[in-house]
């Protein structure tokens, strides 16, 4: 048996949701507090605001789907729950960027691998970035929170020869190589977390916390887009938002305004730094949208002798950290290594060939393994990362720079994703590269791998973790929110969600964001119940939310 | 496996030449906004149902799948619709971008140009196609890589993410027991 399906229960239990392009929508809210996003920064959010009492209003700019929705069909997902329809680029086209656009945002398609924030990564934070109060201890606390609300646990059944192909290989050559935690209950390790969990097993935002906040009396506005805020000297007054259709056309003749005495933006990085963008926020010093971070994955495929079915199973349960922190975190771009599930369109998108070489490959996916490898940007000063930008009809793009610090790491993570590959096995591995030819050894592939240019457009990249754009830190000239996620120059702005990161995360991102969404939005939830309080450092005694799962 | 050889008339186009060709052509200038990201106008909104590519353009892809997936031409038959849907939920933006890449490929001094095309799509044989695709795909120009590698992806995509070509990666489809097991896929649930 599946999981009962609460959302549809919910509807039918009368809970308050409205879709921006129907004539019945309100077109005017007032509410306590209006948190924009409904993915892994705003569903967190909401739900502890709404359980500390105060009316809460979600905005989403995507659809309210849920398990009937959920077929596991790959193109219907690629056209309904991701941004721009799985066709967001950078600004030059060199990178493929995957984010969510439904309600649960980029959870409801996410891959459930669950890490918290790694020790180097919060180190970095507090000594190149200013941050407080989120030290490996003090977050300790705060993810094991999440963990529990989210049941994260780690992945004890057996990988999928998928993933068992990266573990044969770290094995091999005595790499560090570990089960991956995920966020599920009752998973039916069927391998379709990509296209919405059609069993409800994985705990993502659109079957935990916006489901429980709708639940504790919060409302939820779905195809909404925030257009801009409504700033007033150094508050914001509200916002106003427009209908997006199923086809991602703004219906020019909506216009809902929202009224709160305190707003979140949690529409994730590009899209929380392009609503600020949008709304010529107070920024003197030019930081909005810029040191926005991707992880930029390039990938290595592989033929295995044996069947291994990439499209079953959980899709990732093994991962190698050999490589992420070998030379100090601020030394060359280290990677972790992983392996994304393959599902017929992606990889027929991603190879890049044509002709005889297209079909040939394509008929062996069930032999076909791919290793990822994700890049930790933003650790050193030539991976400045990327600016968001608005086009002309207003909606972002991010213009990234590719520098040869990041072509130096890209090339060592390919040589290492190949030699894992041949070292679990493979018949042959091709690199994701417009000049790659098919390696038949591992002799060869390290020989040509070292000879391969490393180009824009010729080295395929990609990225499903964006983040930053809205730095914390306590200093305004370097910061754009603080620790708490506080808008250093609006008062009753915060941003709580993927983009406050300083730097990528070098682990997938999910847990940090949850671990950080929970402490910030507590900390906000007891500022805006005590009636004049303030929210400045540390709170005083541990939050209840932290009493009550401990 | 050797690299295909560079082959078409584009890639004897030095790129100097190529550059000082592309100010010809206000559809050039407008065609590398396609990669740039600073687009023309969105397009106006349609009504829930009507095409996104003009017919000429749905002709590209029409000529170009059944060399992009080494199959006969009946076999890939319609494909055109399937992309205009993908396309058509892009937003107008990269939608636009992307008719900005037809478009050059419609008009034939460009089609010309860039892509060493003469003929017009119904009527270029097998191997100028395979050419041209070759041609974008290893000239030194990233525009013209990426504009492959567009072409490509969608065309491979739709084609394979299509239950009625699971065959032809030996995708069995969503497994038996999930299809049996879950209320969505009951008929009488499907409310
Ligand atoms: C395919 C895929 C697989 C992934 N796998 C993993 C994994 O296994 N483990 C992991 O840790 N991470 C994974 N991630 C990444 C992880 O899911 C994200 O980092 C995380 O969800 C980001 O949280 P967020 O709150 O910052 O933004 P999101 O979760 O993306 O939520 C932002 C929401 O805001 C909405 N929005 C944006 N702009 C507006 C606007 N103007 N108005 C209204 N709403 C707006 C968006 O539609 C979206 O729903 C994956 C991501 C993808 C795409
Ligand atoms: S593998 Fe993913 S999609 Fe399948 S049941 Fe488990 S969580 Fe859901």
């Amino acid at each position: 048996m599946s999981n009962p399906d609460i959302i549809q229960a919910g509807l039918d239990s009368g809970w308050k949701v409205y879709d921006a392009t129907l004539p019945t929508v309100p077109q005017r809210f007032e509410v306590d507090v209006v948190v924009v996003g409904t993915g892994a920064g705003g569903g967190t959010t909401a739900e502890i605001l709404s359980a500390a009492g105060l009316s809460v209003l979600m905005i989403e700019e995507g659809g309210l789907y849920h398990q009937k929705d959920f077929r596991m069909d790959e193109l219907w997902s690629y056209g309904h729950l991701y941004q721009e329809a799985m066709s967001r680029t950078t600004l030059d086209a060199a990178i493929s960027i995957m984010q969510g656009k439904a309600v649960g945002g980029s959870t409801t398609v996410n891959w459930t691998s669950s890490f918290r924030t790694p020790e180097e990564t919060l180190a970095h934070w507090a000594s190149q970035h200013k941050v407080v109060g989120a030290s490996t201890e003090d977050m300790a606390p705060w993810f094991e929170n999440r963990e529990k609300r989210l049941n994260v646990s780690t992945w004890e059944t057996t990988a999928n020869e998928n993933n068992a192909v990266l573990k044969r290989g770290c094995e091999k050559l005595g790499w560090k190589v570990a089960l991956i935690p995920r966020n599920v209950n009752g998973c039916w390790n069927l391998g379709y977390c990509g296209f919405g969990c059609p069993t409800n097993a994985k705990q993502s935002m659109l079957v935990t916390t916006v489901p429980s906040a709708l639940n504790q009396g919060a409302q939820l506005l779905t195809r909404a887009s925030v257009e801009h805020l409504l700033i007033e000297n150094d508050r914001v007054k509200g916002l106003v938002c427009q209908g997006v259709d199923a086809r991602n056309q703004r219906l020019r003749n909506t216009r809902i305004e929202v009224h709160a005495r305190h707003v979140v933006l949690s529409a994730g990085a590009i899209g929380s730094p392009a609503i600020l963008l949008r709304s010529n926020a107070p920024d003197p010093e030019n930081l909005t949208g810029r040191r926005t971070f991707l992880h930029p994955v390039v990938a290595s495929v592989a033929e295995m002798p044996e069947q291994i079915n990439p499209f079953y199973g959980a899709p990732q349960s093994i991962y190698c950290d050999e490589f992420v922190w070998k030379r100090g975190a601020g030394g060359p771009m280290g990677f972790k290594l992983e392996v994304p599930p393959l599902h017929p369109a992606l990889a027929a998108g991603v190879l890049s060939l044509h002709g005889t070489d297209l079909k040939e490959t394509m008929a062996k996916l069930p032999h076909i393994n791919a290793v990822l490898a994700l890049l930790r940007d933003g650790f050193h000063e030539d991976s400045p990362g990327g600016q968001v930008v608005l086009k002309k009809d207003q909606r972002p793009s991010l213009d990234y720079p590719l520098t040869d610090y990041l072509w130096e790491g890209a090339r060592e993570a390919l040589l290492r994703s190949a030699e894992v590959q041949f070292a679990a096995g493979a018949k042959n591995v091709r690199l994701l590269h417009l000049d790659s030819p098919v390696y038949q050894s591992w002799q060869a592939a390290r020989k040509g791998i070292n000879e391969l240019p490393m180009r824009r457009h010729r080295t395929k990249l990609f990225s499903a973790h964006v983040m930053g754009g809205c730095t914390m830190g306590e200093d305004p000239q370097q910061a754009l929110v603080n620790s708490q996620g506080r808008h250093h120059h609006l008062e009753n702005l915060s941003v709580i969600d993927g983009s406050v990161f300083p730097t990528s995360i070098g682990a997938n991102p999910q847990l940090s964001i949850y671990g950080l969404a929970a402490k910030n939005a507590t900390a906000l939830a007891q500022m805006l119940t005590n009636s004049g309080g303030r929210l400045n450092g540390q709170a005083e005694d541990t939050p209840s939310i932290l009493k009550k799962a401990g | 496996m050797p690299n295909p050889q560079p082959q078409s008339s584009l890639s004897t186009l030095s790129r100097r030449a190529f550059l000082k060709w592309s100010a010809a052509g206000a559809t050039l200038t407008a065609s590398t906004s396609f990669l740039e990201g600073c687009a023309s106008q969105p397009t106006a909104i349609r009504p829930e149902g009507q095409a996104t590519l003009p017919s000429d353009q749905a002709t590209v892809f029409e000529a170009l799948a059944p060399v992009i997936l080494d199959r006969d031409a009946v076999e890939t038959r319609g494909i055109s619709q399937a992309i205009d849907a993908g396309i058509g939920s892009f937003g107008p933006i990269n939608e636009a971008q992307f008719g900005e890449l037809l478009g050059l490929l419609t008009l034939s001094p460009t089609r010309a140009l860039v892509g060493g095309l003469w003929s017009d799509w119904p009527n270029a044989d097998k191997e100028d196609l395979s050419d041209f695709l070759n041609g974008w795909r290893n000239s030194s120009l990233g525009l013209l890589n990426a504009g492959y590698g567009a072409l490509v992806k969608i065309t491979a995509s739709v084609y394979y993410g299509d239950a009625r070509h699971f065959g032809d990666s030996g995708y069995p489809g969503p497994p038996a027991h999930a299809l049996q097991g879950l209320p969505q896929f009951q008929k009488e649930t499907a409310a």
